[in-house]
This record gives structure tokens, sequence and C-alpha cells, in this order.
């Protein structure tokens, strides 16, 4: 999809949430889900930390701060998918994800863990959303 | 805006109204990322998400 725009305007990042939220609780599993936004925030990041080359030390403006707070909650999402997909095999190279087996106490505490992670990412970008 | 029409229309209906309303009002940086984002997604569509793949999503 190639997008174009000419006109000045801030409305676009609200489409971002339509997105990260159709990711959130669309159809595909949730590792698939997890990934798919970790993929679009690395994406998303870079592209915005790129316009904003000030970002780049330390610097405390409040748009490098959120996108300094966004690359956390995403690496924490990945931490948490990490876990997730944990198995013997998974570190291997090659292997994939492969999520805990369904009903057992520490599928639920994976699931909860990584849906948490999803959420306080959502919440993260939702403050970046009036800052760019 | 009522999200959960586009969820249950799915990610192309929601690629289409993106490029609908980006036409119209957003800044060219926010194009750009966007536009950044959902080509990584489709570039890594086919992912096995290996620890390797994860790991590369860092930083």
């Amino acid at each position: 999809m190639k997008i174009k725009c000419d006109a000045p305007g801030g409305f676009a990042l609200g489409v971002i949430f339509a997105s990260i939220v159709l990711l959130l609780f669309g159809c595909t599993p949730i590792e698939r889900q997890a990934y798919n936004v970790a993929v679009a925030s690395k994406a998303f990041l870079d592209s915005a930390a790129n316009a904003h080359p000030e970002c780049q030390s330390l610097n405390q403006a409040k748009v490098c701060t959120l996108i300094r707070q966004a690359r956390s909650a995403k690496d924490a999402l990945i931490d948490a998918a990490e876990f997730y997909c944990q198995s013997a095999d998974f570190g291997k190279p090659g292997v994939p994800c492969q999520p805990p087996t369904k009903g057992t106490p520490a599928a639920q505490i994976a699931t909860d863990k990584l849906k948490a992670a999803l959420q306080y990412y959502d919440a993260v970008t939702r403050d970046l959303k009036g800052a760019l | 805006m009522d999200y959960s029409l586009l969820i249950s229309l799915g990610l192309d209906f929601t690629k289409m109204l993106i490029g609908h309303f980006t036409k119209a009002k957003a800044p060219q940086e926010v194009i750009d990322a966007i536009q950044a984002a959902y080509d990584a997604i489709e570039q890594h569509g086919k992912d096995t998400m290996t620890k390797e793949q994860w790991e590369a999503l860092r930083g």
C-alpha cells in the first residue's frame, strides 16, 4: 500500500490506533498479533526517530521522551512474547515460536503476561498520539 | 470512529481507510511512519517468529 499526502494535520495518528486495535483483537493467534505489533512499532518508531534527529541524544523534549517510552514498551512486549514462546528448543536457529499447551497454568500466565504487555504498549502509544 | 467496525471488516479495509484519512489530514512524517509500519508488516508476514527474529525487533 502506498500512502500519499500533501496536506498538514495530525489526525492520521488516530488511524494507527485503529490498526493497533485490529491487531490486538483480530482472529490471529496472540503471538502473531504481538509480532505484528512489534514489527510495526519498530518501523514506526525508527521512522519517527529519523524525523526527530534531536531525539538521538537524551533530549527531554516531550516527543523524544514518548518515543523512548514507546521503545521500552515494545521491548517489554518482546520480553513477554519470548516468555510466551518459550520451549525447550526456542532460541535454537530456525526454531519458531511454540505457544504453551493450552489449558495449563503456565499457558494462562504466559497469555496474561502477553496481553498485559500489549495493553501497556497500546496505552503508551496513545500518549505518543498528540506529540507527533 | 467506531473501531469495532474496523475490527470486523479486517486489515485490508483498515488500510484503505488509512489511505483515505491520511490523504486529507496527516503531516508527512506521520504518513512516512505509517507507511514504514505497514511495509514492515507485509515484509515480515511470513516470519516464523524465531528468537532471532524477535530479538531483531529490539531497540
